[in-house]
């Protein structure tokens, strides 16, 4: 299963990112092959809500869990529409590698 | 006879607190404000999101005017708190969870669980299995 991570920076000691919209990269975790793509947010840049263009790429990454610090309305009604599980991490002092650490010890 | 019911609202995330608390010298044992569920969504809306009074009601399926009401009411119960140094405290109204939300007691994350068996919910950071449900079907 995928779960991409809103975060701060491409680099893996990147902290999660407050707002799910407006994070600045993606690290796309797959828990059955162990391989974390980062990909930029495909929203940057775009004014209004950016939600409808950041949940159409997660679901072509065939993403089926997100976490991030916050989430809009208009993006909950988008995942919870896609089947897509969030998850709220309210302290955002946390690494993106810790939540990683988190999803690989679920396999053991 | 009898007044018609309340139509449920619709809120989204859970609000993350229980309540708020003043501190400083008048913060003594004063009465709480108890702030609904739907008026913390409608506060939320409106001046956390940004969203319009028409956009705001219309995705807690509720009337605009209905809508206004709320705020109204939310934003005078801050007030009076902040006004008479009382705490806030966050309790359930006639709002109604557009999905089923979890707390996760050990590591404090918030989680929807979408096509899953309540008896097979776990974190899915800690795998626990101590949850807190939030919901108010």
């Amino acid at each position: 299963m995928k779960t991409a991570i809103a975060s701060q920076n491409s680099s893996s000691e990147t902290l999660i990112d407050k707002h799910f919209g407006k994070c600045s990269h993606f690290h796309i975790y797959d828990d059955s092959s162990r391989h974390t793509e980062v990909i930029e947010n495909p929203a940057q840049g775009i004014k209004g809500c950016k939600g409808d263009v950041i949940v159409d790429e997660l679901i072509s990454k065939n993403v089926k869990s997100v976490v991030a610090g916050e989430f809009s309305t208009k993006v909950q009604q988008l995942l919870n529409k896609n089947h897509i599980q969030m998850i709220i991490h309210p302290d955002t002092r946390v690494p993106v590698s810790e939540i990683i650490e988190l999803l690989n010890h679920k396999n053991k | 006879m009898s007044p018609r019911p309340k139509n449920n609202r619709t809120v989204f995330d859970p609000p993350k607190f229980k309540g708020y608390k003043p501190f400083g010298y008048y913060a003594g044992d004063n009465e709480p404000v108890f702030l609904l569920f739907e008026e913390y969504s409608a506060l939320k809306l409106s001046d956390y999101e940004l969203m319009t009074q028409s956009q705001a009601a219309q995705t807690m399926n509720i009337s605009r005017p209905t809508f206004t009401r709320l705020y109204e009411s939310a934003r005078r119960k801050i007030a009076l708190a902040l006004a008479e140094a009382r705490p806030i405290e966050v309790e359930k109204g006639s709002a109604y969870y557009s999905n089923d939300w979890y707390n996760c007691r050990a590591c404090n994350i918030f989680f929807t669980a979408p096509e899953m068996e309540l008896s097979s919910v776990r974190c899915p950071l800690c795998q626990s299995k101590n949850l807190e449900e939030i919901t108010t079907n």
